[in-house]
């Protein structure tokens, strides 16, 4: 217990100084004493204080918020399948939201940001049915390796279906606006509308770490403790798909963090959900602030997208963990 | 006390029945015994014993009440589950998971009471875990992560306390230790103990009662003198036993055993 108060208070000083550093590098540096100023006598005049205040605070703001959904939501579906290679991303929960944006473009060529959400919630959702009913059907006691197959099929069918539809709707350059441009594009109205769903959702998620300890002792056992298993399934799936339709309605599909950020901290505080939903919130959210900065600071003025920059650390972790797992 | 009794019980998984036509009466306030070859049913009776499966036909009884009719939290303050895996790589402390046992007594987001505190703490009495409450299970040796388990069965200070195999996996010293730990909660207690176990000298020694299963049907039941016997024996696991007593009872003792002449 003792341990991982220092763990929070560490990660709670890395995201401090991640945050800072990501609001004052990139194409345009800007000082602190400027940072000052923008928030406590804004000054329309101001270029920097514009950059600061429109640009740079949203997405700053967005990638926190995306990165602690994503990784979050990898932690409960690592807890609910008990499988450790569990993530949104992997089991096809993000492309699935993905296929709610494209229909969404499709059906309302005009839709705002927070209509579209909606849909990708729904596309969500529906990602999630399937991946309820599959792991059903096969009586939860799938293996890693057979859930995970079953998740990147899924997840390759999703991406054909928003594939098609882009091609046959021509709604590339809409999508690709949306997905490759990362945080960069979030704008405060999208964040005055996911904000009050992202404080609730992370609450509910806090109130989960104890029902998904009991889950880790195996249905029977919760059922003679007077739970229902699949109840609480249910209600973490719902937090799911709140969390993953909002990530994705933001940047896009993005993998790999649901995977890295439960696992290194499930390694440094053992396999307690109550430690480590809380760590992974405020891991997963400083590690896309970190990737979306190194990603603006590469090559100046051009971006590189932090999706392309996670699946560079994303996939040989992957690979190292398969391997790890088999062993 | 709780009565708990089935009447033509039918159970199983989807559309595969393992235990069938099954109607037996637990005596209240002893040690039961369940054995019978592997696949015979013993952990699907148990687990609808304990309402985690539900009949296929036929009933469960808790007091003249349909087990089935009864919600999970309120079966679970009278009947206490330790089945047969246990994961015991979760990182939690001896008292956090002992604490899980108090789950059919909380009420929404409330903390622990005070009664639920001191049932934990007699928990970890009775188990003699006190010196280790604090450690994390991943630290235990098989025998103490048993203990632990029977802890918070414990802890949920029920009736009626079944375990699946309670001594598989764990070395004789270990074996006799948890089995005297029961015994031990069933003198003191009064608590009803249903137990399936291998080891059939150990089912003579501590049950008071035993339920043979061969094939999901009751082959017989009664004390240990009634049940090991070289007959029954030898149409429960097709061995050729031979059979003595224990120095300081009647209680029968296998000496050793061949395998059958059909096998």
């Amino acid at each position: 217990m003792k341990r991982f108060t220092w763990l929070l208070l560490f990660a709670c000083l890395l995201f401090i100084g991640t945050f800072f550093l990501a609001i004052t590098q990139g194409a345009a540096d800007i000082s602190l004493q400027t940072i000052k100023e923008a928030f406590f006598g804004f000054d329309y005049q101001n270029q920097l204080h514009q950059v600061l205040r429109n640009i740079r605070l949203p997405r700053v703001l967005a990638s926190f918020l995306v990165g602690s959904c994503f990784a979050v939501t990898g932690a409960i579906m690592q807890g609910i399948t008990k499988n450790p290679l569990a993530d949104g991303g992997l089991l096809g929960v993000n492309s699935g939201a993905a296929v709610g944006l494209a229909i969404a473009f499709i059906l309302f060529p005009t839709i705002q940001p927070s209509q579209a959400a909606l849909f990708s919630f729904l596309g969500a959702f529906i990602a999630t049915a399937f991946l309820f009913l599959l792991t059903k059907y096969a009586r939860l006691g799938m293996s890693p390796t057979g859930l995970i197959l079953a998740g990147v099929a899924l997840s390759s069918f999703f991406s054909a279906i928003s594939q098609t539809l882009s091609l046959q709707f021509d709604l590339n350059q809409d999508l690709a606006f949306w997905f490759i441009g990362g945080a960069a594009n979030v704008t405060w109205a999208q964040l005055r509308f996911v904000t009050p769903i992202y404080v609730l959702a992370i609450l509910l998620t806090l109130g989960m770490g104890k029902s998904l300890n009991l889950l880790s002792l195996g249905d029977d056992t919760v059922i003679a403790l007077g739970k229902h298993p699949q109840g609480i399934r249910g209600a973490a799936l719902l937090v799911v798909v709140v969390l993953a339709g909002m990530a994705v309605s933001l940047v896009g599909p993005v993998s790999f963090i649901g995977l890295m950020v439960p696992h290194v901290t499930r390694g440094l505080v053992g396999k307690n959900y109550q430690l480590i939903l809380p760590l992974t919130i405020i891991g997963g959210g400083t590690l896309v602030m970190a990737a979306d900065l190194v990603g603006r600071l590469i090559n100046p003025p051009f971006e590189t997208p932090f999706g392309a920059i996670l699946a560079l650390i994303g996939v040989p972790f992957l690979l190292i963990k398969i391997r790890r797992e088999q062993g | 006390m709780a009565k708990l009794r089935t009447v033509d019980l039918t159970v199983g998984y989807q559309k595969q029945k393992i235990v069938q036509h099954l109607t037996i009466e637990i005596p209240e306030g002893q040690i039961i015994g369940l054995i019978g070859p592997n696949g015979s049913g013993k952990s699907t009776l148990l687990k609808a014993l304990a309402r985690v499966l539900t009949p296929l036909s036929g009933d469960v009884f808790l007091d003249e009440k349909q087990l089935h009719q009864i919600k999970t939290k309120e079966v679970a303050g009278r009947i206490a589950l330790l089945s047969q895996i246990s994961d015991s790589s979760i990182g939690l402390s001896i008292r956090e998971i002992v604490s899980y046992g108090r789950y059919p007594y909380q009420k929404g987001l409330s903390g622990l009471s005070q009664k639920d505190l001191e049932a934990i703490e007699w928990a970890l009495q009775a188990t003699g875990l006190e010196a280790l409450a604090d450690e994390n299970i991943g630290t235990l040796s098989g025998g103490q992560k048993q203990r632990v388990w029977i802890a918070m069965a414990l802890a949920q200070d029920t009736d009626i306390v079944i375990l699946d195999e309670p001594t598989t996996f764990l070395d004789p010293a270990h074996q006799l230790e948890i089995l005297l730990l029961l015994q031990q909660i069933n003198q003191r207690y009064g608590k009803t103990i249903i137990m399936s176990i291998h080891d059939l000298n150990h089912a003579s020694r501590f049950a008071d009662y035993m339920y043979a299963l061969k094939a999901g049907m009751l082959l017989t039941c009664g004390t240990p003198e009634d049940v090991l016997t070289t007959q029954w024996l030898k149409d429960l696991f097709d061995i050729e036993a031979t059979l003595t007593t224990f120095p300081n009872s009647r209680k029968p003792l296998i000496l050793t055993y061949d395998l059958g002449a059909e096998s």
